[in-house]
């Protein structure tokens, strides 16, 4: 049975798995414990299990656990530690989620594109994640602030 | 806006709760006080200081700490911050000090409130408005009285409350609702009490921030499917392609796998196309959701179609409607409709048609709407810890928990008090989440594996077996008079 090594919100980890091209969400969800990361549609489509590999989106229902290997894995769990991240702030004085299964994925989404350097509606531009509730005017307004 | 905050924990918290021994939720803990419990109707109410009655709501305890027990499920409407927003009107204290508790289902008719509701028809808020106002201004008043004689001076126009704090205006004496919860718990819930006036109000009408959304912000709200027990495993479903199937024979264990289990449609939980005692779906068990979810995928199963499967399609559907919209009987109201006509119906008041026929404009529309899936962003789910005829807990996201514990009992012979519900954030309900048929499958697995379960519906399961919504082929008429008035309208819908 491999053993993957990973670094996920700065901790390292030896996983083993039967299967090296899990995806890294279930490597997350089950073999972690780290369950903000949502499942959603498992085609990368919904965008609700979206992390941060080396800095950049990625959705991890489709991205091989295996690749993750030496690089810098950040969950919603690691965004930070007392909802402090700007977007965590901003989701929470706009009061953005309603049943919040996929704001993990927006934050995550969001937090990439602000490492990108971007800002307001340039973010807003690039969060096509699906949410059912329909929270996207409040995203915008948070967003606008970041 | 000026938010504040209203403290709750994230809910089934699985990792803590998950091997605890069965007990009824207790709501006072170490720190006794006023428990109000309010049964409907209001009249017979009853306080006690004991910390085991299942259908206590609202505890006010000696260390301040206040308790409401909300029924209802969140799947983001807001309404246990709500809730505790109407709550604190009339307790007068503030709402950001109040500690949110999901509740249990019980079998009381009509339920208790705090008790978990099915959560459906958008009624949390409205249905609970008076009674939350009525048992704040009771609770207040019972503390009021508690201080009265405390303090010695029995007018209770000297008193005020702010914010959970009783003022004796006279001696400027003050004393915490926690420090009078023990005496007040002892005297007799009053009939009535007096409510906040309007003019006065201070927590309704404020846009106050929800309880749940810090949880919602750093991942920790705990979902259905995020719940985690001690030595669970995973299972994923399977169900035959077509509705109304029936399971062949029950394929084997692949390899790595741990199960396979056959799971069948159980009263209750039949609606839609599929058939009470069909063996509908089969649920491959594993150690992880991965490697489980590929066996399943990967799993040849034979089924028995029903003999209409062919034309179970949204084209066939849609002809069929069209086909019955232009000649099937209507159904007219108060007449002798013959058997065929449940499928379309129509009312007359007067004769529609040729007042539309005599209009000086028509219009004519048709309308249609496929069977949708509800397409919840959280799949369905359900995790199930079971000790044959000892326990069974059960976590879910689910919309009906009390349909859910009587299913339980139907299902594993437990009494009541043997089984708990715990009800799971859910991500999205939209009415999916009150049938119970994710439910009855995962404790079908649990009783089958002797292990604790969790059970997932892939998305592509849980497009392809929802629930539809209903679909609608409607065509609307209308006749407008030269001033544009309506002069007719028909309205026909199959």
């Amino acid at each position: 049975m491999p053993t993957l090594n990973l670094n996920v919100n700065g901790q390292a980890h030896a996983v083993a798995v039967n299967d090296p091209s899990m995806p890294l969400l279930w490597v997350l969800r089950d073999h972690l414990g780290l369950t903000g990361t949502k499942y959603g549609c498992g085609i990368e489509v919904c965008g609700a299990c979206t992390v941060l590999v080396n800095g950049q989106r990625e959705h991890s229902c489709v991205f091989d656990a295996s690749s993750a290997v030496g690089k810098n894995v950040v969950t919603i769990e690691g965004l930070s530690a007392d909802r402090s991240h700007p977007a965590q702030k901003a989701w929470i004085a706009n009061q953005v989620p309603q049943c919040g299964f996929c704001q993990p994925g927006m934050l995550m989404t969001v937090a990439g594109a602000m490492n990108a350097g971007h800002h307001g509606a340039e973010i807003a531009s690039e969060v096509n994640n699906l949410c059912v509730c329909g929270t996207y005017q409040r995203i915008k307004q948070a967003v606008a602030t970041l | 806006m000026n938010h504040e905050m209203i403290s709750i924990k994230p809910m089934a918290d699985a990792s803590v709760q998950g091997a605890a021994p069965i007990q009824r939720r207790q709501f006072l803990g170490a720190a006794a006080g006023l428990t109000v419990g309010f049964a409907l109707p209001f009249g017979s109410a009853q306080a006690a200081a004991a910390t085991a009655a299942v259908n206590t709501w609202l505890t006010v305890a000696t260390d301040n700490t206040i308790t409401l027990t909300v029924g209802a499920s969140d799947m983001g409407q807001g309404s246990f911050t709500g809730l505790a927003q109407i709550l604190c009107e009339d307790l007068m204290v503030n709402p950001a000090r109040v500690k949110l508790v999901q509740g249990a289902p019980s079998l009381a008719t009509p339920a208790p409130v705090g008790a978990a509701i099915n959560t459906v028809g958008s009624g949390v808020t409205r249905n609970n408005f008076w009674k939350l106002r009525d048992a704040g201004a009771a609770a207040r008043e019972m503390l009021v009285s508690a201080a009265m004689s405390r303090v010695g001076d029995p007018s209770r126009g000297s008193y005020t409350v702010n914010d959970g704090v009783i003022l004796h205006g006279p001696s400027g004496t003050t004393l915490s609702y926690g420090q009078v919860a023990a005496d007040a718990a002892l005297l007799p819930v009053p009939a009535s009490a007096p409510l906040v006036p309007d003019s006065q109000f201070k927590c309704i009408g404020k846009a106050l921030a929800r309880a749940d959304i810090p949880f919602k912000v750093d991942g920790s709200a705990v979902y259905g499917l995020d719940v985690r027990v001690p030595n669970m495993v995973y299972a994923v479903i399977k169900h035959c392609p077509s509705f109304g199937g029936n399971l062949v024979a029950l394929p084997s264990t692949p390899a790595g796998m741990l199960a396979v289990v056959a799971t069948s449609v159980k009263a209750g939980t039949g609606r839609g196309a599929e058939k009470v005692g069909n063996t509908n779906a089969v649920a491959v068990v594993g150690t992880n959701t991965w490697d489980t979810w590929q066996a399943s995928k990967r799993l040849a199963v034979r089924w028995t179609l029903p003999a209409n499967s062919a034309s179970m399609n949204s084209a066939q559907i849609l002809a069929d409607a069209q086909q019955l919209m232009t000649s099937a009987t209507p159904f007219v109201a108060g007449a002798a409709n013959p058997p065929g006509t449940l499928y379309t119906v129509e009312r007359s008041t007067a004769d529609a048609n040729a007042a539309i026929a005599t209009s000086a404009k028509v219009i004519d529309a048709t309308y249609s709407l496929p069977y949708v899936a509800h397409a919840c962003m959280e799949v369905l789910n359900c995790t199930v810890d079971y000790v044959a005829g000892v326990r069974c807990e059960v976590w879910a996201p689910t919309q009906s928990a009390k349909s859910a514990l009587t299913l339980i009992m139907a299902l594993t012979g437990l009494t009541a008090d043997k089984i708990i519900v715990h009800v799971t954030y859910l991500g999205g309900g939209l009415g999916r989440k009150a049938e119970n048929d994710f439910i009855s499958q995962a404790v079908q697995v649990a009783m089958a594996v002797q292990r604790p379960v969790k059970l997932m519906w892939p998305r592509e399961e849980d497009f392809t077996h929802d629930v539809y919504r209903p679909m609608a082929l409607v065509r609307v008429r209308a006749g407008l008079d030269a001033n544009n008035y309506v002069a007719g309208w028909a309205y026909r819908n199959v």
